[in-house]
């Protein structure tokens, strides 16, 4: 079990996070913010990378920093922007990382090749990575958090850069594995989270906004969002008093999804509302906000 | 071992590996090629090298009282042959000279006649008669032998201290300085090439290290490493390999030039004492050999302590250009203090303070260390931001 308790972190005078409080066991958990609200920050303190100013971080009890490398040793970790040699190729760049996880060479020489196939990257084993496109960088980076066979998998912002066909080949594999080990999704796509997370964390304002299932933070939408079909020269008209969560044009004419709180009238569809419902909602601009 | 190995083999990559051999090359070219190239350096430097070896061959590393009269009798017998050569020459024939004493009192005459000033250029200088050269060498070191007593050491001191003084007949006294080392031109090279060799190494030292900790910020390796089982407890691991590289690097290069030195032909000289007759005086009793590898330590020494500052500097910097900026001040001010003899073979010498070159030393092995370590204890309770 990993428990965050009443972290607060500040830089200078600046709060960004406050009273952070949280609890992972194993499963898949989606951290599911905008950019700049927290994420970040907040993986970086359950890897060690930043002190928290107030509260703390334990793992079975312990504190993550008095642990030190044995709480390391736990971990899998992929940055946002994670780092590697050009002139290395995959299987350098493993082993490099896998002596700085103190892995045994005879254990990452077994280990690599199967991570790489896990990968689909097992072609390039030999190729320099400064000539891999975006996607296979991203699957290296994949399978260097795989290396220890973390227990507590922490993934930032991991599909970046990765086809449609390579996101569901990675959802299937973070479900696999998160039956015995806890995975942090931080991600501001919704769709990466929504078919795999057992539980959304979602941050606002500094704090923890929820952390529940899907279908209980969706429940809070419910008979607000709806749909409805208008004619294209009503759309401007309409966009100044609803919250439009998407629109699309279907024969001719647009077919809007939104919410209202309010004065609901009867050619108006009500729909069950997604997780992407909630998060335009929940992060919609000051403006918006006074309209719904 | 195995972090310190890999993060090794990022120091030693190939790109890195072939700048250095160019860096080295073109160092060789500058600055070092003269030294052995040119070595004796011309009239008379060779013939005193010459005049040395012959010594060390005849009477061995040290001159005593009565091989000093058979080196006087060489020389009578020199010039008896320049005597002989004189009087066969037509030309001294037309200007009156029949012995080699006539024609050194032509040459020390304050006006001289240009006729023989034309033909003593034709002899010396055109056709280059060797005993024209050797005699006012050898009568230099008998000079220098015979006036041991009231002129040695004090050429380089215009008012010694009590010190100097004292080291000065220590020298004279305990025989030490009957060691036959011909300072001009073997000593004067040793100490140019050692110190063209340190500051090449340098430069190749600091080229490869500095990158050790930016290259990582550079290619965002930073979070990657720093939660790894390794930790905060790679910066030392990194300190380590970048003072190995350091080490193997000098070694290399070391072997390398010293090596090319030897082609020098000053073997002969490595057991004479290094405090003779025939050049300066030293705080300490070494051998030739012993001076070598004294600088050597010494090379060592400021390669480590500058490769300790780069990796230090490395590990604060965030681009480039502030690693040059921070490292090359410091990179000139060693050059100045071993130009201007404050650091290498030269700081031993009797007119370099023992003190302060003691200062020195503590100096440029402690402030890195301290460096460092404050770096560790401070990055232990620091959060690590990379981005």
């Amino acid at each position: 079990m990993l428990t965050v308790n009443s972290v607060s972190k500040d830089f200078g005078n600046f709060p960004v996070l406050q009273d952070i409080q949280l609890e992972f066991s194993n499963g898949v958990y989606g951290l599911l913010a905008p950019n700049g609200a927290g994420k970040t920050t907040l993986i970086k303190m359950l890897t060690t990378l930043l002190f928290p100013t107030k509260g703390e971080i334990l793992y079975e009890g312990q504190t993550i920093f008095s642990m030190g490398e044995r709480y390391r040793d736990l971990i899998g970790y992929l940055p946002q922007n994670f780092g590697y040699y050009k002139n290395y190729n995959p299987n350098q760049y493993l082993q490099y990382l896998a002596a700085l996880k103190g892995i045994s060479k005879q254990a990452a020489n077994e280990k690599i090749p199967q991570l790489l196939k896990l990968v689909a990257l097992e072609d390039a084993i030999k190729k320099k990575m400064g000539k891999f496109s975006g996607g296979m960088i991203q699957r290296v980076g994949i399978a260097q958090a795989m290396l220890n066979d973390p227990k507590i998998l922490i993934l930032d912002e991991p599909t970046a850069g990765l086809d449609p066909k390579e996101r569901v080949r990675f959802r299937n594999l973070l479900s696999d594995l998160a039956r015995d080990r806890i995975v942090i999704l931080s991600t501001h796509i919704v769709s990466d989270v929504e078919s795999i997370a057992n539980e959304i964390i979602m941050i606002k304002d500094k704090r923890v906004l929820y952390k529940d299932s899907i279908q209980s933070i969706c429940q809070q939408l419910d008979g607000k969002v709806y749909e409805i079909e208008m004619d294209f020269d009503q759309v401007k008209a309409f966009r100044k008093n609803f919250l439009s969560l998407s629109e699309r044009q279907d024969n001719g004419r647009m077919n809007i999804r939104f919410i209202a709180e309010e004065n609901i009238r009867p050619e108006w569809k009500r729909v069950k509302p997604t997780l992407e419902d909630v998060f335009l909602y929940q992060y919609q601009d000051k403006e918006v906000e006074q309209k719904v | 071992m195995r972090i310190i190995w890999q993060e090794m083999k990022k120091i030693f990559n190939p790109v890195m590996l072939l700048i250095l051999v160019l860096i080295n090359m073109l160092m060789y070219y500058i600055f070092i090629g003269f030294d052995i190239s040119v070595f004796p350096n011309g009239r008379p430097a060779t013939d005193h090298y010459h005049i040395g070896i012959e010594m060390v061959e005849k009477y061995g590393h040290e001159l005593d009282e009565k091989e000093f009269k058979d080196f006087k009798e060489v020389l009578q017998q020199e010039i008896k042959k320049a005597d002989e050569y004189i009087q066969s020459d037509k030309e001294f024939a037309e200007l009156g000279i029949t012995t080699y004493e006539e024609y050194r009192e032509m040459k020390n005459e304050v006006v001289r006649d240009p006729v023989f000033s034309q033909l003593d250029s034709k002899i010396v200088f055109d056709i280059g008669v060797d005993l024209f050269w050797e005699i006012p060498a050898r009568e230099d070191i008998i000079e220098d032998f015979e006036f041991v007593k009231e002129r040695y050491g004090y050429g380089y001191i215009e008012q010694p201290t009590e010190d100097q003084e004292r080291r000065i007949q220590e020298v004279v006294n305990t025989g030490a300085v009957n060691s036959i080392f011909p300072a001009y031109p073997v000593e004067d090279n040793f100490h140019s090439i050692s110190k063209n060799i340190t500051i090449t190494i340098l430069v190749s030292v600091l080229f490869m290290i500095s990158p050790i900790f930016i290259r990582d910020y550079k290619n965002n390796m930073i979070g990657l490493q720093y939660t790894s089982k390794a930790g905060r407890s790679l910066f030392k691991k990194k300190v380590a390999a970048g003072a190995l590289s350091a080490f193997l690097i000098t070694t290399i290069l070391l072997v390398v030039y010293y090596s090319i030195y030897a082609t020098n032909d000053i073997g002969m000289f490595l057991a004479s004492g290094i405090n003779s007759f025939m050049g300066t005086v030293y705080w300490y009793d070494f051998t030739f050999l012993q001076l070598i590898i004294l600088t050597i330590g010494l090379t060592y020494v400021l390669t480590l302590s500058l490769s300790l500052v780069a990796i230090y500097v490395s590990s604060i910097c965030k681009n480039y250009i502030a690693i040059i900026g921070f490292q090359l001040p410091i990179f000139v001010l060693v050059c100045v203090l071993i130009f201007n003899r404050s650091l290498l073979s030269e700081a031993f010498l009797i007119y370099s303070s023992q003190l302060k070159v003691a200062v020195l030393y503590c100096v440029i092995i402690i402030s890195p260390i301290i460096m460092l370590i404050w770096k560790k204890r401070r990055e232990k309770n620091q959060d690590i931001l990379f981005e």
